[in-house]
């Protein structure tokens, strides 16, 4: 049996300072050690790729299949989402689960974080 | 062309992390024949190649490789914008590691001539990595991508847009000698045309 893992928010779209309100959801082929939520950024493009992670959170676990929500405060002061063609910021809630001797399943949720509820874009496109 | 697809970088099938992440591909031979000789040669030897010939991408497979078959081995790199310093550490690092373990140079060429000389000394299992040919270790690999090799890596990366991409671009020998055969230049080329297509 392979290990699945989801992880989803209530909204795409977040303000810098709102809380994302979300579930992650896991069935795997034996009880994981931990289940871990983040949420970050990462840059893609034209350079050199960069990345942020800028809250992490290591939930014990005992049970090989299972549900829980979660509440991640976003800071005020962050890279907003960014749609560009030299760079994109692009923002994902991330799940993964530690299972000791297996593949650890992952899952990411793209997110928005931005006050106009889409990434910002340059005027040109 | 997909009409709804926004020309976003995120995107733009020629980004740094999508070309980074193609299975590392070379005319001379595999990973793993590189791998071997590099063993043949008790595991000292350079690796050659110009710029953005894929030698940084080919030591990190290298390492991973040496890694896999039970070998500790060390990866330390450098440019045009390392110091002194960086070079100190290099020694010190090469000198506090097992006499069993693998060290790989990336940017060899980049350290003082003394320095060099200094470096060769501390180990006997080097791999170097540089532009040039460098005294007389023995020659593990050339990597010196040709038009075929660029024509193949822009099909996987971009299958029919990208040859569009490359045709746009004058095709793949004429960007391959226009770039002095640097994958990752005719990459950033492509990246550009694509956004215009």
């Amino acid at each position: 049996m392979s290990s699945e893992i989801y992880v989803t928010s209530e909204k795409d779209s977040y303000a810098p300072g709102e809380i994302i309100k979300g579930t992650i959801s896991w069935n795997c082929s034996k009880a994981p050690t931990n289940i871990i939520i983040s949420l970050g950024w990462k840059t893609e493009g034209r350079g050199t790729c960069d990345k942020g992670t800028i809250f992490e959170e290591k939930i014990p676990c005992s049970r090989q299949e299972g549900e829980r929500t979660f509440e991640i405060k976003i800071p005020e002061e962050c890279p907003p989402s960014y749609s560009g063609q030299l760079i994109s910021i692009l923002w994902g809630l991330k799940a993964s689960a530690d299972i000791s001797w297996a593949r650890d399943p992952k899952a990411v949720h793209p997110i928005v974080i931005s006050k106009l509820g889409q990434a910002y874009r340059p005027p040109s496109s | 062309m997909n009409p709804t697809l926004i020309k976003c970088a995120e995107n733009n099938p020629f980004r740094v992390s999508k070309f980074e992440s193609l299975k590392w591909q070379n005319d001379n031979g595999s990973i793993d024949q590189i791998f071997e000789t590099w063993q043949n040669y008790n595991f000292r030897g350079q690796i050659i190649g110009n710029h953005g010939a894929g030698k940084s991408t080919a030591s990190k497979k290298l390492q991973k490789k040496a890694e896999q078959n039970g070998f500790e081995c060390i990866y330390l790199f450098a440019n045009e914008e390392s110091r002194k310093s960086d070079f100190k550490l290099w020694e010190n690092t090469i000198k506090e590691s097992n006499k069993d373990s693998l060290v790989i140079l990336d940017g060899f060429g980049h350290a003082s001539l003394l320095k060099r000389r200094k470096l060769l000394k501390l180990h006997s299992h080097l791999l170097i990595i540089a532009h040039n040919k460098i005294n007389k270790l023995p020659l593990i690999s050339h990597l010196a991508p040709n038009h075929l090799l660029l024509k193949k890596l822009v099909n996987d990366l971009a299958g029919e847009e990208g040859k569009v991409a490359l045709e746009k671009s004058g095709g793949s020998e004429f960007l391959l000698e226009k770039h002095n055969a640097n994958l990752r230049d005719c990459f950033f080329e492509l990246y550009k045309t694509w956004q215009k297509l």
